[in-house]
């Protein structure tokens, strides 16, 4: 009769590594399970993961209206809230504005989805944006001899300016709110920003272990792992 | 209609997060349909019953 050691290690698997596969499943989640012939479970990382990240898209990107103003919110932004000539700063100007918003941090792992952010942030006029919010006040707050006539100019560069400050292929997808509408939301009790931005940070952070799946291989690589017909 | 579901987050928003989590999560831990769907409910129950003793715990506090 054998007599099986109780320290007897399992037999090993090599794993085989794939950085490509990696780099794809970053791009479009599942995308290297794909590619490596893996298709059920990189459909299932797709599905799974965009759902989350569209979902809290869908649920965090909104238009407001108050007092006859429209404002836009949305929950996937990098903001621009560092001046890049403080030269006592030695942190890179795009990692402060990341500790502004480290929500940024996670969305990003999402892939391509996030690169919106990136592009908007690449193009954002700060001070374009200020001169908005500071019309917008002026607008309700329009006295003295012929309001009607100082609207109408007020209203015009307004117009001008919201025109420029939007990207011309993207709009106003995934770029940052202003603080007024911000300020509109949160004063009206609005916690829909906070549950949103929860959906994509969880599929962002996701996507990283789908990715570590396709450098890799599943974490618990076992002979009931090896290929076989009830493999995905 | 009862208070619990009057909100889509108690029966929308939240089962979506556990299913969706729990099978991503389960997908990157085995090959096989049949480990990934066994995990997968694992994980969906641990999620619920640790959600569940946070909705308790918060409950009682705010009805104290």
């Amino acid at each position: 009769m054998a007599i099986v050691s109780p320290l007897a290690q399992p037999p090993t698997i090599q794993r085989t590594y794939s950085p490509f596969a990696g780099v794809l499943s970053y791009l479009v989640p599942g995308l290297g399970q794909i590619v490596q012939g893996r298709i059920g479970k990189g459909l299932l990382f797709f599905v799974c993961i965009y759902t989350l990240y569209f979902y809290g898209l869908y649920l965090g990107t909104d238009t407001l209206t108050f007092q006859g103003r429209t404002y836009r919110i949305t929950d996937v932004f990098l903001p621009d809230t560092i001046e890049a000539t403080n030269p006592n700063e030695k942190m890179p100007v795009v990692l402060q504005n990341l500790y502004n918003r480290p929500q940024y941090a996670g969305q990003f792992w999402v892939g391509i989805a996030a690169w919106p952010a990136i592009l908007q942030y690449r193009t954002y006029d700060r001070r374009r944006a200020e001169r908005i919010e500071d019309l917008y006040v002026s607008l309700g707050r329009l006295k003295g001899d012929d309001p009607e006539k100082k609207a109408s100019a007020t209203q015009a560069e307004l117009d001008e300016l919201e025109k420029a400050q939007s990207h011309p292929l993207l709009g106003h997808l995934m770029q940052e709110p202003g603080a007024l509408a911000l300020n509109v939301l949160h004063n009206a009790g609005d916690k829909r920003l906070e549950l949103a931005w929860v959906y994509t940070v969880i599929a962002g952070v996701l996507n990283i272990m789908v990715i570590y799946d396709a450098v890799a291989g599943a974490a618990y690589l076992s002979g009931d792992n090896e290929p076989g017909k009830d493999v995905l | 209609m009862i208070p619990l579901f009057a909100s889509k987050i108690y029966w929308l928003d939240l089962p979506l997060l556990v299913v969706l989590i729990s099978l991503v999560y389960s997908g990157t831990r085995h090959e096989r349909w049949s480990a990934i769907l066994g995990e997968a409910v694992r994980w969906g129950f641990r999620l619920l019953v640790f959600l569940g003793v946070i909705g308790v715990i918060l409950f009682v506090v705010s009805s104290m």
